[in-house]
C-alpha cells in the first residue's frame, strides 16, 4: 500500500506539486498519469526519499521510505533518472546493487533470466538500446524480490512487444499480491497495462478511477448528418437529448442512442445522410480531464 | 561493510579511470626518482633520501583527485539515484565512500613510496640509507595523502560535480593559492593558514615551517574534515536531480 497525503512540493517559486493525495492498492497495477511536466517524478522521488516534501507524506507501508529496514526487499524502483555506468556491464551494475543490498550473486542470475537479458548481460552499457536499458533497471528494481514496485516511464522506447512482455510481467507481479505503480505520459500505454490509474496535472491531482471505470466515463455521441439538420435538432432536444450543431450540418448528439436519432428522423421524414455512434477514446477522456484542470 | 564492498565492486568493475590515475603517478614518481638518484650518483645531491621521499608526496594531488572521484562518479553517471534507494540513509553511503577512497589512497601512496624507494634502491645502493627521521617524513607524507582525499571526497560531496569539483580544486591549489601566498605574505601572513600551504609545511622534510608541524597537521586536518562534514551535510540535504 502506497499513500500519498497532500503532498506538495515547491522548486523555489515553481510549484511541481500541490497538496496531492492519493492511495496505491496491492495486488493492482496501478498507473500514474500525467503529461510531461506534470509532477509525475517529483512525486516518486519524494514517496522514494530522494527528495524531500516541502509538506505532506508519501509512505509506503506505513512507513517513510528512508526509514524502511531494508528498502530494497520492501520497494523496487526504476526512476527516469536511474543510470548506469557506461563502461560498466549489465551484470555488473547489478552486481554493485546486489553486493550494497547483501543480496547473492545467484539473485542477479534470477532477474536477469526474468527480464530475458542472460545473453546481453556481458556487454557493456553504452552499447545498450533503450529499451535494454528499461529491462535492465527493471531487473535492479526486482533484485530484492520486493513487496512494492515504483517504476517511472518503463514503457518508453519499448516496442510493441517489449510493452506485451512488459504487462505480461507487471500482471504476473501484481497477480501474486504486490503493489505496482507504474508512471506514464501516455493513456493509451496504461489502458493495456494498468488496473487503475491516478491522473495529476500540473501537480495537481485530476482523477483516480479503474481503467474500466474511466473508459465507462468516456461519453458515447451519435454524429448526424442531414441537410435539415436544423429541424432535426429541434427535435431531439423535444426529445431530451444534448444537440451541438457543428459545420456542414453535423450533429453530435447525447443522451440519445443511434436508434432514437434514426426513428425521430423518420418519423419526421427528415433525410439523413450520416448516422454513426461515436465513443471517445481514453486518450480523449484524458485529454478533457486534464483540459478541465487547465481551464478551472 | 556491504557498502564499502560494493564501492570497492564499482571500481574493480568499472577501472580504467582509476588505473590511469594509479599509471600516471607511476610515471611521474618513476621520473622525479630517477633522475634524482642520478644526480645523487653524480655528485649533485648529497643526502638524496628525503628528495627521493619528497617525489612520492606528489601523491597528494592524486589523493585529492581520488577523492573527488569516488564520490562524484556516481553523481556524474546518474547511479546514486540506485545507490541511495538501496541505501536511503544517505550519510552511511558517504562513510563507505570514505572508507573506500582511504583504503585506496594508502594503497596508492603506498605504491608511490615503493617505487620511488625502490628505484633509489637499485640505482644508489650503499649510497641510499634510511633514517628513522625519513621513514618519519614518509609516514607523514602518508598522512597528508590520506587527508587530502578526505578533503576531495568532501568537495565532491558538496558540488556534486565532477567536472566542478575538480576545475575547483585546481583552480584553487593552482590559481588562487599560488596568488594569496603571494600577497599573503605581505598581509599578516595569512599565506601559511591556506591549506595547500598548511599541508606542505606539515608533509615537508625540514623544521624550517612558520606554524609548527603539528599546528600545520591539526590545520591541513581541519580543513579536510571540515569539507567532509560539509559534503555530508550536502548529500544529506539536497534532493537527487
Amino acid at each position: 500500500m502506497i499513500e500519498v497525503d497532500r503532498l506538495t512540493k515547491r522548486f523555489g517559486k515553481t510549484v511541481a506539486v500541490e497538496d496531492l493525495s492519493f492511495r496505491v492498492a496491492p495486488a493492482r497495477v496501478t498507473g500514474f498519469l500525467g503529461p510531461n511536466g506534470a509532477g509525475k517524478t517529483t512525486t516518486l522521488k519524494v514517496m522514494l526519499g530522494l527528495a524531500r516534501p516541502s509538506s505532506g507524506s508519501a509512505a509506503i507501508g506505513g512507513r517513510l521510505y528512508r526509514d524502511l529496514d531494508d528498502p530494497i526487499r520492501k520497494v523496487g524502483a526504476v526512476l527516469e533518472t536511474s543510470n548506469y555506468h557506461p563502461g560498466r556491464s549489465g551484470r555488473n551494475h547489478l552486481r554493485v546493487l546486489a553486493a550494497a543490498a547483501g543480496l547473492p550473486r545467484s539473485r542477479v542470475e534470477e532477474v536477469l533470466e526474468l527480464v530475458a537479458m542472460k545473453d546481453s548481460a556481458r556487454r557493456r552499457v553504452k552499447g545498450y538500446s533503450l529499451g535494454m536499458r528499461q529491462r535492465l533497471g527493471l531487473a535492479a528494481s526486482l533484485l530484492g524480490d520486493p513487496e512494492v514496485l515504483v517504476l517511472d516511464e518503463p514503457a518508453n522506447g519499448l516496442d510493441p512487444a517489449g510493452i506485451r512482455w512488459l504487462r505480461d510481467l507487471l500482471r504476473s507481479l501484481a497477480d501474486q499480491g504486490r503493489t505496482v505503480l507504474v508512471s506514464s505520459h501516455l493513456l493509451a500505454e496504461m489502458e493495456q497495462i494498468a488496473d487503475d490509474v491516478v491522473v495529476i496535472h500540473r501537480g495537481k491531482f485530476v482523477a483516480q478511477a479503474s481503467t474500466a471505470e474511466l473508459a465507462a466515463r468516456a461519453t458515447t455521441r451519435v454524429r448526424v448528418r442531414s441537410p435539415q439538420s436544423e429541424r432535426l435538432g429541434e427535435l431531439l432536444v423535444g426529445e431530451g437529448a444534448t444537440v451541438e450543431a457543428t459545420d456542414g450540418g453535423v450533429l453530435a448528439v447525447r443522451e440519445a442512442s443511434p436508434e432514437q436519432v434514426g426513428e425521430v428522423a423518420a418519423a419526421n421524414a427528415i433525410v439523413l445522410h450520416e448516422l454513426v455512434s461515436e465513443t471517445a477514446t481514453l486518450e480523449e477522456t484524458f485529454l478533457e480531464l486534464t483540459r478541465g484542470e487547465t481551464t478551472s | 561493510m556491504r557498502l564499502v564492498y560494493a564501492e570497492l565492486l564499482k571500481i574493480r568493475t568499472a577501472p580504467w579511470t582509476t588505473l590511469t590515475l594509479v599509471l600516471a603517478l607511476l610515471a611521474i614518481v618513476g621520473l622525479g626518482a630517477a633522475g634524482t638518484s642520478n644526480d645523487a650518483n653524480s655528485g649533485f645531491v648529497i643526502s638524496p633520501e628525503s628528495d627521493i621521499i619528497n617525489i612520492a608526496g606528489i601523491a597528494t594531488i592524486f589523493t585529492l583527485i581520488l577523492g573527488i572521484l569516488a564520490v562524484t562518479w556516481d553523481y556524474r553517471h546518474g547511479t546514486i539515484t540506485q545507490t541511495f534507494l538501496v541505501s536511503p540513509r544517505r550519510e552511511r553511503v558517504i562513510v563507505a565512500k570514505l572508507v573506500t577512497a582511504l583504503v585506496l589512497a594508502a594503497l596508492l601512496t603506498g605504491l608511490a613510496l615503493a617505487f620511488a624507494l625502490g628505484i633509489a634502491e637499485v640505482w644508489l645502493g650503499d649510497g641510499f640509507q634510511l633514517t628513522r627521521d625519513n621513514w618519519n617524513h614518509a609516514g607523514r607524507i602518508l598522512v597528508a595523502t590520506l587527508l587530502w582525499a578526505v578533503l576531495g571526497l568532501g568537495l565532491g560531496a558538496t558540488l556534486q560535480t565532477q567536472v566542478g569539483a575538480l576545475i575547483s580544486a585546481i583552480v584553487w591549489f593552482l590559481v588562487v593559492e599560488f596568488v594569496l601566498v603571494g600577497l599573503g605574505s605581505k598581509i599578516w601572513d595569512i599565506d601559511q593558514y591556506l591549506p595547500g600551504e598548511a599541508l606542505r609545511e606539515f608533509a615537508s622534510s625540514g623544521d624550517q615551517g612558520r606554524l609548527g608541524r603539528a599546528t600545520a597537521g591539526l590545520l591541513a586536518a581541519a580543513y579536510a574534515f571540515g569539507f567532509a562534514a560539509l559534503g555530508t551535510l550536502s548529500a544529506l540535504r539536497r534532493d537527487v536531480n
